[in-house]
């Protein structure tokens, strides 16, 4: 069962999300948590211990001078810029290679054949007995985040409770952590800008048919669009966090405030039910 | 023309509210650019008039004529994304996947298969009460942000080129949409909040302005709410030689005033007098054009 | 020799582009017979890596003198492995007031390390 914390955009405090609900349920069973947010990912942050780590390629052109005829043909094809023939050469970028293979088909002499080019590493860490971690991590610099978060979900089986922390807003990388998973908890603000990004978000959400729930942040009672919305559209509001400088604090801090305050055990142990039921357990 | 960008790094840090306080005080002298398309909440604010809505177009996609194609399947198996299915009856493009790469164009003996231009979001232009109002919007799962950050700043120069200020909304992050509204800009003003996990990405922040010879000011928002915070950000500006112009507290009306959809700065409050720093900042820029 | 300008138009009255690969046109020109054309630039809508594809366009002009605004990290670096003298362009003007600034001597080269 995949369960992904996403935002319409950065700064709504998916990550308090994501760490609390992680950290909740791997009380009481074992959990892999995901951070899907390769630009930035910071759930180690909160989780700290030894991590085995292992590079992620893609296939990128190798262009065998001796043979090269400079005929041009490959610059012509590739639409990313990522390989130009000049006088004396061939030059790749391969930062800006797509690896979509169409160079080494049209080389009319073979002088092309692909080789693996990193863009990012996977770390793997046990902080917990039943807290698993898989963080992806892109290269600096790297274009490759959506290639980078489907590899991170390889590491992921279907059989495990996992927690994917997906990337802000409605990019390409963004849809990739959430196709196929089994419920998305949308985590937003109650202002107007919240609103509005929770609207663009939901709408990516529902095309890919997959259940929703929203966590209110930095709630202060006073909010009557976004609670509004999800009525509306009959989407469930699991768990309303109040603007508080004593969470923004410990948060800050890379604190686990389910795990360290007492009183919000309580509220995230009952999201957490929420959301097992809302996908499906 | 006075270009300025109001930047933040990370998301969330309240840029957009301190963009629509600073443009109401230019009323009348002002263009607003809101160049975070990703997340375009400007218009939230300053409630523009649409006027004219252009479509935007992002990388080719492939097109698939069904009377030419002969079903082979051979552009499937050769599409790395994954984007064409086939069936006993037709092959279909899955547009959000396509890359527009064109091996399967190359492939395909039928010459079934054209690259075409593909609408990936739109620009808009109108009016506000504050002075004209350019944004765009990308569609979800669309890159290209950066081309379309190029293309709302050069409208916005051009709708009416004899206001003297131009203030754009920045995109979060340090990639191709920042530096594309960086460049040129006279002025970036870097908005921060006080709380240590933004700190990473405004080093980085920096770093690429800086590279981009732009003259840096800086904004603290909720500057009180973590004192600890707000001391390292100082040290860290003056270390970087970025004057602070003001820090502003945690102010309910600021609040109040967002949620009912107009800037802050129309109505005085804490935050108000504190954005007054910046105003005047802005103001002696412009004398000096 | 031949001297590229990215330009906004297809005429020597149009201005010169302040985007180096965006531009929507770039002109050709010949300084010592002033012979001139222009050429339109297929990548000036298209989504990234246009930088180096410009240049590609270039080489394939025969161009090897280049007037351009800043330019993208991509494309400085395909530039320099062309051997294109660069010139910088910094503010605003048209086209041929860009040649006779180079006629003048008063635009800088670029050099490797800048
Ligand atoms: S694999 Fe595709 S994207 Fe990469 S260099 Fe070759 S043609 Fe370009
Ligand atoms: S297509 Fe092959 S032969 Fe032609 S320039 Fe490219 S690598 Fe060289
Ligand atoms: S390769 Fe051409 S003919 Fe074959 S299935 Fe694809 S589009 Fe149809
Ligand atoms: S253009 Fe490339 S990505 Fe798109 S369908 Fe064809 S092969 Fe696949």
């Amino acid at each position: 069962m995949h369960i992904v914390i996403a935002s319409g955009k950065g700064g709504t405090g998916k990550t308090t999300v994501a760490v609390n609900l992680a950290f909740i349920l791997s009380t009481e069973q074992r959990v892999v948590l995901a951070d899907c947010d390769v630009e930035e990912p910071n759930l180690h942050l909160f989780f700290q211990s030894q991590v085995a780590e292992k590079d992620v390629t893609l296939p990128v052109p190798d262009i065998e001078k001796s043979t090269c005829i400079l005929c041009g043909k490959c610059g012509e094809f590739c639409r990313y810029g990522a390989l130009i023939v000049l006088n004396d050469q061939v030059l790749q970028y391969p930062n800006l290679c797509h690896s979509c293979g169409g160079c080494s088909m049209v080389c009319p002499v073979g002088s092309i054949s692909e080789r693996p080019e990193i863009i990012g590493k996977i770390q793997v860490s046990d902080p917990d007995p039943s807290l698993h971690l898989v963080t992806g991590v892109l290269r600096e610099g790297s274009i490759h985040s959506p290639a980078m978060i489907r590899a991170v979900r390889k590491e992921l089986s279907s059989d495990d409770l996992v927690i994917l922390d997906a990337p802000p807003g409605t990019s390409c990388a963004a849809m990739e952590a959430l196709e196929g998973c089994d419920l998305c908890v949308l985590v937003t603000e109650p202002t107007p800008f919240g609103l509005h990004d929770l609207m663009l978000i939901y709408q990516v959400v529902r095309m890919f048919e997959i259940p929703v729930a929203v966590v209110i942040n930095r709630n202060d009672n006073q909010d009557t669009g976004v609670e509004s919305f999800c009525r509306e559209q009959s989407i469930p509001v699991i768990l309303k966090i109040p603007f508080d400088r004593d969470i923004a604090l410990k948060q800050g801090r890379g604190r686990i405030i389910s795990r360290d305050d007492p009183v919000w055990r309580e509220p995230f142990s009952r999201m957490a039910m929420e959301s097992l039921k809302l996908a499906g357990a | 023309m006075l270009q300025v960008a109001v930047v933040s790094g990370k998301g969330g840090t309240g840029k957009t509210v301190v963009t629509g306080a600073i443009a109401a005080r230019f009323s009348g002298s002002v263009v607003m650019a809101d160049c975070d398309v990703d997340a375009s909440n400007l218009a939230l604010l300053m409630m523009p008039d649409i006027i004219q809505t252009e479509p935007f177009y992002g990388l080719n996609r492939a097109v698939i004529d069904p009377k030419k194609c002969v079903l082979c399947g051979v552009c499937a198996d050769n599409c790395r994304f994954n984007a064409i299915s086939v069936s006993e009856k037709r092959v279909d493009v899955n547009q959000v996947h396509c890359e527009g790469c064109g091996v399967c164009e190359f492939i395909c003996l039928a010459k079934a298969v054209k690259l075409v231009p593909y609408i990936c979001g739109e620009v808009r232009s109108g009016n506000t009460r504050f002075g004209p109002f350019i944004d765009g919007k990308l569609n979800p799962g669309n890159g290209n942000s950066g081309l379309m950050v190029h293309t709302i700043r050069k409208k916005a120069r051009e709708i009416s080129p004899d206001i003297p200020l131009v203030l754009i909304d920045g995109p979060p992050g340090i990639g191709c949409p920042l530096i594309s509204t960086v460049t040129g800009c006279d002025i970036v003003l870097l908005v921060t909040e006080p709380s240590s996990s933004g700190r990473h990405d405004l080093e980085r922040l920096v770093t690429v302005c800086k590279s981009m010879r732009c003259r840096l000011v800086m904004v603290i928002n909720r500057a009180d709410l973590v004192p600890d915070g707000t001391h390292d950000l100082r040290v860290f500006a003056k270390e970087e030689s970025i004057p602070i112009l003001c820090e502003i507290p945690v102010d309910p009306m600021v609040v109040q005033a967002t949620r009912a959809g107009v800037p802050f700065s129309l109505s005085d409050s804490p935050a108000t007098r504190m954005i007054q720093n910046v105003v005047e900042f802005i103001q002696n820029e412009l004398k000096e054009e | 020799m031949k001297l590229a300008i990215p330009a906004s138009g297809p005429t020597l009255d149009d201005q010169v582009d302040n985007r180096f690969a965006r531009a929507p046109y770039i002109i050709l020109i010949n300084p010592e017979d002033g012979e001139t054309s222009s050429l339109a630039n297929p990548y000036a809508q298209e989504g990234g890596g246009v930088g180096p594809r410009v240049v590609q366009l270039l080489v394939q002009n025969q161009v090897t003198h280049l007037i351009a605004p800043r330019i993208g990290g991509h494309a400085e670096t395909a530039l320099l492995a062309t051997g294109i003298t660069v010139f910088m362009w910094e503010g605003s003007g048209s086209v041929s007031s860009a040649i006779e600034l180079y006629k003048a001597g008063k635009l800088a080269a670029m050099t490797q390390t800048s």
